[in-house]
């Protein structure tokens, strides 16, 4: 039965022909601010899937500046009251755009995501009339990844 | 003699009978006349010619029409409140709505009689200007400040009868004071008295702005909250003035003006107020129960009880027993305290010491301080003074006339420190800045003075804050805990909560969290994975433990699943509850819970439905694998349903599949999930 079921969704996301086509998954790698603290952040741009009624991007979040930032699993620092990605449906925009589990959202459109509440941050990425929302991400593996490169 | 020292108009003969008749006031009250025929009349008595000044007809005007719009407001407000009250249907928007229309009509009554004060000083002032004197030199009026009482408390006094009359209803009154402060007048909440009530508590804090002679006038009304609201005739005090205004004619008002007790609040003059009669109130009528006034003498920094002066007895309907006195915090923040009210650049110099050494500093006289800053800069930044010197009422201040030094004038100030007396000299840059120190020590000495025990220490006041919305408190270990799925309901969001508490497993065993008998299943053989749905995570891990409850989540597919979420549950629960010290899942609804027990019994292991299928009522039966370890489980997921949801706690609720519970309740779950602390939300977008 279930795998009937996943059948169908595969089937659904690959059938839908609206905006989910243009997927772009553009990595420019920004180099932050000071000497010290080199923060990398990865530029993804995704393209909202229309199902029904609803426009979705296929990914969760979690955190926010009210709830409990010792619950996160995937914050280095426990006191992060940041935006992360905590789950990306396979095959869905997000993960096709390139985002990832454990992304850390920075900024949605323009809009900071580090000083937010959880229902805010769902809203901004949740806006009826936008079809793209352009993310700006970062991760520890972008700084490793960097990092090994640089050795 | 005439005396012209002002630019304007006529003069008055001095020792002129007028002189006299206007020095004892007795055109005080003439203000019931329309001005321009107040000005005919005055002439004719006076008999002498008045010019007219154009300019300060409109100043007066200005004036006027700022209360003029405040009566408009009010007048519309009363409109608004009368529709209202007879429009409502229920009791307590009846009482709200009636307390409205009484405020409403305070404040035009009110609004009238500073209209016509106003009218009254302006005469007089004109009055004055013409005569020969300049009147007294002008008074040093004190600075206003800001008046707040708070915490209102009225004290009740049942007798023991009440409790043993009326058995059956509980007699309720609803009561609110009304308080005012000259033309201003501020409601309290309404509170409904019952004698299960020790105290009638108002917890609004409420700020006036007065002169230090204010008096607050503390007025309680009160009104049966029970009876039917008979049709009620407009307040009789009203009425009378209404019909007493509207009667005058020009030469009676006047006879009435003469006369100094007469006060009527209403005026014909000026712009033309007429005060619409009053549509006949129906609905609950609020009476005065008691009142008080109070004044710069009770003011105090703590609480106080003040007596209260009881108008009407038992037998009226509106009648709470009061114990006879109210409690309130009344305090008071004169301007002089609180803001500068004097700043410049000054020099100055320790008595005593050498006498070149000026210091150059920015003075700034607030409060009983003058702080001295090294620069101006320093007051915004909120650097500390490079000294202060107290102004209080001990110290004394005197312009010295000649510095040896200086030609300038110099001001010593000298306090009492201790035992000893301390001088300060300061001077200014030039003599009109010495004069307007001066000027403003005395101002500050004279706002002391007037504003008495205010000056002492600075009295907090604590302002209103905005009223916050009352949460809506998540109980602990509800039943409705989690959030349920906003989006649409469909299968792929289902699926999704599979993949993901997969994923949330594997996470955790990841991030090292994973218990020690968690190595229990590690024994356990695996079986083939024999679907690819569930997500490759980039974190996973092989858990045969994991893999063993996959396959029996594929497998069974074809029985019924009535009891998908709870077997769902416990299926998963199995493996997770016996490897994370908290369950993650609760049981969804007491249905649920019956299911669960029925299901223990049964024993409930192993068997996970493929959550898609809808419920039906009827418990499927199940297989039972592994009896003791699922009873076992089973117990542990409902047992440990209060403890904290762990990291993870799902924001998707798997209340989707076995029932479709109302949208209210899914709202009220999110509002339950979204405010409990112990949540991580995570929101699908």
């Amino acid at each position: 039965m279930v795998c009937a079921v996943i059948l169908l969704l595969n089937f659904g996301y690959q059938t839908m022909e609206m905006p989910f086509c243009i997927l772009k998954g553009s990595s420019v790698h920004d180099v932050g601010d000071s000497a010290l603290n080199v923060t990398l952040y990865q530029r993804i741009e995704i393209c909202k899937l229309r199902q029904g009624e609803h426009l979705i991007l296929g990914f969760s979040i979690g955190g926010g500046i009210d709830q409990d930032p010792g619950q996160n699993p995937f914050s280095e620092d426990k006191s992060d009251k940041g935006i992360y990605v905590t789950r990306v449906t396979p095959g869905g925009p997000a993960e096709v755009a390139g985002l990832m589990m454990g992304d850390k959202v920075m900024q949605v459109n323009g809009w900071d995501m580090t000083m937010v509440t959880h229902d805010q941050a769902r809203k901004r990425l949740t806006k009826k009339n936008e079809d793209i929302v352009r993310l700006l991400v970062t991760r520890k593996s972008l700084e490793q990844a960097v990092r090994h490169s640089m050795m | 003699m005439f005396c012209r020292n002002q630019t304007t108009r006529a003069t008055i003969a001095r020792g002129s009978a007028l002189e006299m008749e206007i020095r004892r006031g007795k055109f005080r009250r003439s203000v019931l006349l329309d001005t321009l025929q107040e000005e005919l009349l005055l002439s004719l008595l006076m008999g002498t010619l008045i010019t007219y000044k154009m300019t300060t007809w409109n100043a007066i005007q200005h004036q006027d029409s700022n209360i003029q719009k405040k009566i408009d407001h009010e007048i519309r407000m009363r409109d608004g409140a009368c529709k209202l009250l007879a429009a409502c249907s229920q009791r307590e928007q009846a009482l709200e709505a009636s307390k409205s229309l009484l405020t409403c009509n305070t404040r035009i009554m009110a609004y009238m009689s500073e209209l016509q004060r106003m009218k009254e000083a302006q005469v007089m002032q004109r009055v004055a200007l013409r005569s020969s004197d300049a009147g007294p030199t002008d008074d040093r009026l004190p600075c206003k400040g800001k008046v707040a009482i708070s915490d209102l408390r009225i004290p009740l006094m049942w007798k023991d009868t009440e409790y043993f009359k009326n058995k059956g209803e509980l007699h309720r009154c609803a009561v609110f004071c009304l308080l005012q402060v000259g033309a201003e007048i501020h409601d309290t909440d309404m509170v409904i008295v019952d004698r299960t009530l020790t105290d009638i508590c108002f917890d609004n804090t409420i700020v006036f702005e007065a002169s230090p002679g204010f008096e607050l006038r503390v007025e309680l009304y009160s009104c049966c909250s029970e009876e039917d609201y008979s049709t009620g005739s407009t307040p009789r005090k009203l009425a009378s003035k209404l019909s007493s205004s509207l009667g005058r004619s020009a030469g009676k008002k006047l006879r009435v003006a003469m006369d100094p007790g007469a006060c009527s609040p209403i005026s014909n003059g000026g712009g033309a107020t007429l005060l619409l009669p009053l549509p006949t109130v129906v609905g609950p009528k609020y009476h005065l129960l008691a009142h008080t006034t109070l004044s710069l003498s009770h003011v105090q920094d703590s609480f106080r009880t003040h007596d209260l002066s009881i108008s009407g007895n038992e037998e009226c309907s509106h009648w709470v027993p009061l114990y006879g006195n109210v409690c309130c915090r009344l305090a008071a923040q004169p301007h002089c305290m609180t803001q500068q009210m004097m700043s410049g650049c000054l020099k100055v110099k320790q008595f005593g010491g050498d006498p070149q050494s000026w210091t150059n500093v920015y003075g700034v006289l607030k409060g009983t301080n003058l702080f001295c800053y090294h620069r101006q800069e320093d007051v915004e930044a909120n650097i500390e003074p490079a000294f202060t010197i107290s102004i209080n009422k001990k110290t004394r201040i005197r312009a010295s006339e000649k510095d040896l030094h200086n030609k300038a004038q110099s001001i010593c100030i000298s306090n009492h420190y201790g035992g000893e007396e301390v001088t300060h000299t300061l001077s200014a840059d030039s003599r009109e800045d010495t004069h307007r120190w001066m000027e403003a020590f005395w101002q500050q000495f004279y706002d002391m003075s007037q504003w008495k025990q205010c000056c002492d220490d600075l009295m907090k006041i604590e302002l209103p804050s905005p009223r916050k919305p009352t949460l809506v408190t998540s109980k602990q270990g509800s039943l409705y805990h989690e959030m349920v799925i906003d989006t649409s309901d469909d299968i792929s969001t289902v699926t999704d909560i599979l993949a993901r508490r997969m994923q949330e497993l594997e996470l955790r065993s990841q991030l090292g969290t994973s218990p020690p008998w968690m190595s229990l299943f590690e024994d356990s053989p695996g079986c083939p994975r024999t679907h690819n749905r569930l997500p490759h995570s980039p974190l996973r891990c092989p858990r045969p433990g994991l893999l063993s409850s996959e396959a029996s989540l594929t497998s069974d597919s074809d029985s019924p699943c009535s009891t998908s979420p709870c077997s769902r549950h416990s299926g998963w629960a199995e493996p997770l509850s016996l490897s994370s010290p908290s369950s993650h899942f609760r049981p969804r609804t007491l249905s649920l819970d019956a299911k669960l027990s029925t299901l223990r019994g049964r024993g409930c292991g192993g068997v996970l439905q493929c959550s898609c299928q809808p419920p039906s009522s009827s418990l499927a039966p199940i297989p039972a694998q592994r009896v003791p370890q699922a009873t076992l489980s089973c117990s542990n997921s409902t047992s440990s349903n209060s403890s904290s949801e762990g990291s993870h706690s799902p924001e998707l609720s798997d209340g989707t599949p076995f029932s479709h519970p109302s949208s209210a309740r899914q709202s009220l779950r999110n509002l339950r999930a979204k405010l409990d602390p112990r949540n991580w939300l995570q929101s699908q977008v």
